[in-house]
This record gives C-alpha cells, structure tokens and sequence, in this order.
C-alpha cells in the first residue's frame, strides 16, 4: 500500500495565522489542571469536614461584609475583563485601557482586603494552626490569592508592554487578551464556589 | 475549545446564583437578629442577581453572532 494512502497529508501549511487554536487549547488544558487543584483541595474540605466532631461556622471566625465586598469586586471584574475583549475585538484603544484598567484595579482590591483579612486574624492570634477551620481557610484562599495575583500580573502585562502589539498584530492581540480573560473567569468561578463554602456553611 | 464568551455566560450563570444564595444567606441572619449590615447585603445580593440576569439577557442579544467555539 503506498504510504499516501495510510498517511493522508497535505502540501497546504497548517498555520493558524493568529495562533488563537492552539493558545485556546493550551489555556483550557492548564485551566482543567488548575481545576484538579482546586478540586482536590475542596474534596480536602469536605473530607475533613465530614469527619470532624464539630465544626465552626464561617460567621465566627470570617468577616462576612468584607467577603462579599470582594465577591463582588471580583464579579465586576470579570464583566470588565469580557468589555475589554470586546474592546479589543472592535479597536476602541481607550475603552479596552479603561476597562482592563478596572480589571486590574478591582482584581488588586480584592487582594488588598484578603491580605487585610489575614493581618486582622493573625492579629488576634487566629493562626493556620489554630484549628482545622482556620487551616483550611488560609491554603484554599491562599491558593485563591496566588492565581487572583497571576491573573492581576497577566492582565497588567496585556495594558503595559504587551499592548505593542495593539497596532502590529492586532487580531493576534484580541486573542491574547481572549486568554488572559478565560484565566480571569477561572479565578473568579472558583471563588463563587469558595465563599459560600468557607464564609456561609 | 469554548471561547471567552461561552465561558463568561457560565460565568454570569454562576454568579447570578451566587448573588441569589448570598441575599439569602444574609435574610437568614436578618431574621435570626443579625445587626443592619445584613439588611444591606440582602438588598445589594438580590439586586445584583436581577441586575446579572438583566446583564446576561443583554448580553446574548448584543452579541449574539460571535462564536461559542
């Protein structure tokens, strides 16, 4: 059997010329990694939980207010980081910096107030050690915080310098900032899940 | 592979139930006797899932020729 018939090719380069494919793929098989992450440390949770004898609720030891502060700053983000795509998308320069820019700026609030969380509990001698409750409670929006802090830094990266690409490439760009904005959604899905887990059950 | 805005109409999905879940949460704790912070969280909750659904239908119609895929 000649070799063309069990290896179909084609003389035709196989390139996609805004690498969007394959970058789409790349970013959606690291996200079902980072899925496996969060996965696991929410069946630790549950785990530990289920097992427990008793178990505090979130009000006692969490601020409930400053959580849903910034749930909601993440939600708005995300409803930015989607008009900055669009932004992009249509060629509005100024709306895509305003609206990355309150991205960033609400990504780094939430941020602020996890830090300021953890400076008020540690304060009062409420350690990762303490309990199980506080343990927990310090990985899981510890890990939150580390990828909230990636996505602040990808996004910023996208507003500063990589932003030479605006006029160069710009279709190439639109789908950078496509990327950055499937990571962003990621963190914040996943804080959806988190809050009521650890600050309302 | 699901593009941005398939991802982000889960996202509003998701957030709508939240916001849902968390206004409700907090009339739980109004009602249990918790102090006036609640009462404001439970208004801005159940509004924000009104204004996320609201969002969402908007946004299926204003974009609703850009791909899912």
């Amino acid at each position: 059997m000649p070799m063309s018939k069990v290896l179909p090719f084609s003389l035709e380069p196989n390139i996609d010329e805004n690498e969007l494919g394959n970058a789409r793929l790349g970013m959606w098989l690291f996200l079902i990694s980072e899925l496996v992450l969060f996965a696991a440390l929410f069946v630790l949770y549950l785990q530990i939980r289920g097992h427990a004898d008793e178990w505090p609720r979130g009000a006692d030891y969490l601020d409930i207010p400053a959580g849903v502060l910034s749930s909601a700053m993440l939600i708005v983000s995300s409803i930015t980081m989607m008009l900055a795509w669009n932004a992009a998308r249509e060629r509005k320069r100024r709306r895509f910096q305003t609206t990355l820019g309150l991205t960033i700026l609400l990504g780094t609030a939430y941020m602020v107030i996890k830090i300021w969380e953890y400076q008020v509990k540690l304060a009062a001698g409420l350690m990762p050690s303490t309990n199980f409750f506080l343990g927990l409670y310090y990985t899981t929006t510890g890990v939150h915080v580390f990828h909230a802090l990636c996505g602040v830094l990808y996004n910023a990266y996208l507003w500063g310098p990589g932003s030479r690409l605006w006029d160069k490439r710009p279709v190439r760009f639109a789908n950078q900032v496509e990327l950055a904005g499937l990571f962003w959604h990621f963190v914040d899905i996943v804080w959806l899940f988190l809050f009521p887990m650890l600050y309302l059950l | 592979m699901p593009s941005l805005k398939a991802l982000h109409v889960l996202f509003v999905f998701l957030a709508t139930i939240f916001a849902m879940v968390v206004g409700l949460y907090a009339l739980g704790e109004l009602a249990a006797g918790a102090g006036r912070a609640y009462l404001m969280i439970a208004v801005l909750s159940l509004s924000a899932a009104i204004a996320l659904v609201v969002y969402g239908g908007f946004y299926l119609i204003k974009y609703r020729d850009s791909g899912w895929f």
